[in-house]
């Protein structure tokens, strides 16, 4: 006998017959005229719309791309075998929707919003249309609130603000999804949502980013949206769409979400693919004209936008909040190759970027960012106070010393000045460094680079810094867990603190035995 | 390659507007039609594909079977179909010169598929309903089709309006399984 299935039940049949739409189904339809590489031509659809979604049955969607005069080009979603030539095709009048909201938090989906991590289907009431327009200038607000990735090189030297856009770009194994992973690891205690959009990426790798996330308990936070590399070339390009309509979710509720593309190269690939397929004129790097549309739309979405706005969309439900998307777009470069064209789009569309590179990572300086390079135009109008004023100067200095230690290798006699600086400016760099998978928070970044600033590390032996800084730390955690969790809360920085900091730090070094 | 439709659109529309122009659409169109035909024969076709044939051949062929039913205007339409090598286009003009026909009539062309054939009560009553939304003339066309097991069909162009029993079938099973 065969088994009944959980679907088979005769109120929900008879739900879904009620439900049903009776009135005859008025459609506009075409004809497939040719079919290859996931792009088709159609014959017809004359009232069909640019990026309208395409029904080709009643499982396989397109969308049109290329309205021509004689004939339509669309790209399939998905897989495309069982299509064939004379096939009709239907108008949906509709652009293609995604579900959002909160029930998406927790799971692993495809650029269309639908699971696939097997555990079972999505109860969402909402969706949105994957393609948006940005926030205009009325409804925006500045960047002030910090977005603490724990890093201590990038929340000291290259903060992010809420609502910022904050390009990582780097060579290939430089780190680059580690730091946009540790970004998110630091949000577990934090109210700030994630998503992460894996594109073009493979799928073992995309597994090990949501094993990671699962460990540290941060998933439940966390949407993760794959296009993975053997996806269609149409959902690797819709994909990061998709999570910034998952995204937007939260900041027109007046919540703050930050968004991982990793990476934009790839997506750019993927439009190239099917730009060139759909016969539209290639450009520089072979690349289509409106490339530089293809990321700007998107990021522009990433902002922060005031609590009027948020009130005006949440019908008054929501009152007196400021919702921000933030944006952390990653980049690979070719041999270091920032001046290639997409990595230059993209700098100049984001607020910043953090620059990862060979070499650094390659001299075990983890991460690899490079202080000269990496720059953050807005996130310093939101650091945390107390990260502002202890560690304000680092990113010149530190700038200042790699450019001094490559000169001193030449000369064996330097003046006390310029020791002075190297002195301090290798401390700096062995501070810099951290372990992949342990985000710290303000005050484990503070106490450090107040240590640091006072002296206190200038006798501890260079190998032995990171040690020191460890047992610190701990001892810290220990000891002064009120003063932390101060710290941690306020984020101020005044003559009081100051001095139980310097209290705190002077008892750990009389415990200290190196 | 480019569409056919393309091509033979600057040729249509230059013909459409010559004829209205010389009040002469009809015939045009007449003469459209069976030259269309004559290409579109089996026969002709295979003629066609010889690689030993000659466009000056083709025209011969058409110019032939339409004897002196046309006028200079029409024959000199072919001599310059001829010496452009665009003779194979004749059934896309045709198509399209009937588009631009209808449309200059508001006049639509539209096919109505059912079961059983349809009372001439009926029939007007949905012609009618039919020229209310499409704003047009209409002229209805008669299919019987039993796959659509009951319900109608209508058809005018891309625009489809769908009441037969087997769409609402097909809808139904999707709005159970999915």
């Amino acid at each position: 006998m065969q088994a009944l299935s959980s679907i088979e039940i005769s109120e929900l049949i008879k739900e879904r017959i009620a439900r049903f739409n009776v009135a005859p189904e008025v459609r506009t339809e075409g004809t497939i005229v040719s079919l290859k590489d996931g792009i088709v031509r159609i014959h017809g659809l004359d009232d069909v719309m640019q990026g309208e979604m395409l029904q080709f049955d009643e499982h396989t969607y397109g969308m049109a791309l290329n309205l021509e005069r004689d004939s339509v080009g669309a790209v399939v979603l998905g897989p495309y075998e069982h299509l064939s030539e004379g096939q009709t095709v239907k108008c949906t009048g509709r652009i293609l929707e995604v579900p959002v909201g909160e029930a998406m938090l927790g799971r692993v989906v495809d650029a269309l919003g639908n699971p696939i991590d097997g555990r079972g289907p999505i109860q969402t009431s909402f969706s949105s249309p994957v393609e948006k327009v940005a926030p205009g200038v009325i409804s925006r607000k500045s960047v002030s609130q910090p977005l603490q990735t724990g890093i201590k090189s990038i929340d000291t030297m290259t903060p992010i603000g809420r609502g910022q856009r904050e390009l990582i770009i780097g060579d290939r194994q430089t780190g680059k999804t580690a730091v946009a992973i540790d970004t998110i690891l630091n949000q577990l205690e934090s109210d700030v949502f994630c998503i992460y959009v894996a594109i073009g990426q493979k799928a073992s790798s995309v597994a090990n980013v949501v094993k990671k996330l699962e460990e540290h308990g941060v998933l439940k936070k966390t949407i993760v949206v794959a296009a993975n590399a053997s996806d269609a070339a149409s959902l690797q390009f819709i994909a990061p769409y998709a999570g910034c309509a998952m995204g937007e979710y939260f900041r027109d509720r007046g919540q703050d979400a930050l968004i991982i593309y990793d990476d934009l190269t790839k997506h750019a690939w993927a439009y190239r693919q099917i730009s060139l397929l759909l016969r539209r004129p290639p450009g520089r790097e072979a690349y289509p004209g409106d490339i530089f549309y293809l990321h700007s739309r998107l990021l522009e979405r990433a902002s922060r936008v005031n609590a009027e706005y948020v009130e005006k969309l949440t019908e008054g439900k929501v009152k007196g909040r400021t919702g921000s998307l933030t944006a952390l777009p990653v980049i690979e470069t070719q041999a270091g190759d920032v001046s290639a064209f997409v990595p230059t789009n993209v700098i100049s569309i984001t607020d910043g970027q953090i620059f990862l590179e060979t070499d650094l990572f390659n001299a075990g300086i983890r991460p690899a960012v490079n202080a000269g390079l990496s720059v953050s135009r807005v996130g310093g109008a939101a650091q945390t106070k107390i990260i502002k004023k202890l560690a304000g100067g680092v990113r010149i200095s530190l700038a200042q010393y790699r450019e001094l230690a490559a000169f001193a290798q030449f000369s064996s006699d330097l003046d006390e000045a310029t020791k002075k600086q190297l002195n301090r400016g290798q401390r700096f760099t062995e501070i810099m460094k951290q372990n992949q998978y342990s985000p710290l928070s303000v005050a484990d970044i503070a106490m450090i680079f107040f240590a640091t600033d006072q002296g206190f590390l200038d006798e501890v032996e260079l190998p032995k810094v990171r040690l020191f800084e460890k047992e610190m730390r701990e001892y810290m955690h220990h000891h002064h867990e009120k003063l932390m969790n101060k710290i941690n809360e306020t984020g101020d920085y005044n003559a009081e603190i100051e001095s139980e900091m310097k209290k705190a730090v002077e008892s750990f070094k009389a415990t200290y035995t190196g | 390659m480019q569409n056919i439709f393309t091509l033979a659109r600057p040729y249509a529309k230059a013909a459409f507007e010559f004829a209205l122009e010389q009040k002469t659409v009809l015939a045009w169109q007449h003469f459209l039609h069976e030259s269309a035909a004559v290409i579109d024969n089996p026969q002709t076709i295979a003629f066609q594909r010889n690689p030993h044939t000659t466009e000056t051949q083709l025209f011969e062929l058409v110019k032939g079977v339409l004897g002196d039913k046309i006028d200079e205007f029409m024959s000199q339409f072919l001599v310059l179909l001829t010496s452009r090598k665009r003779l194979a286009l004749l059934p896309a003009i045709f198509s399209l010169f009937r588009d631009y026909h209808a449309e200059h009539d508001q006049h639509v062309d539209v096919d109505v598929y059912s079961v059983t054939s349809l009372a001439a009560p009926q029939l007007a009553q949905l012609s009618s309903k039919l020229e209310a939304r499409l704003h047009r003339k209409v002229t209805l066309h008669q299919h019987i089709d039993s796959s659509l097991i009951g319900g109608l069909l209508v058809q005018a162009g891309d625009f489809v309006i769908d009441g037969s029993l087997r769409s609402r079938l097909r809808r139904l099973t999707y709005a159970l399984t999915d």
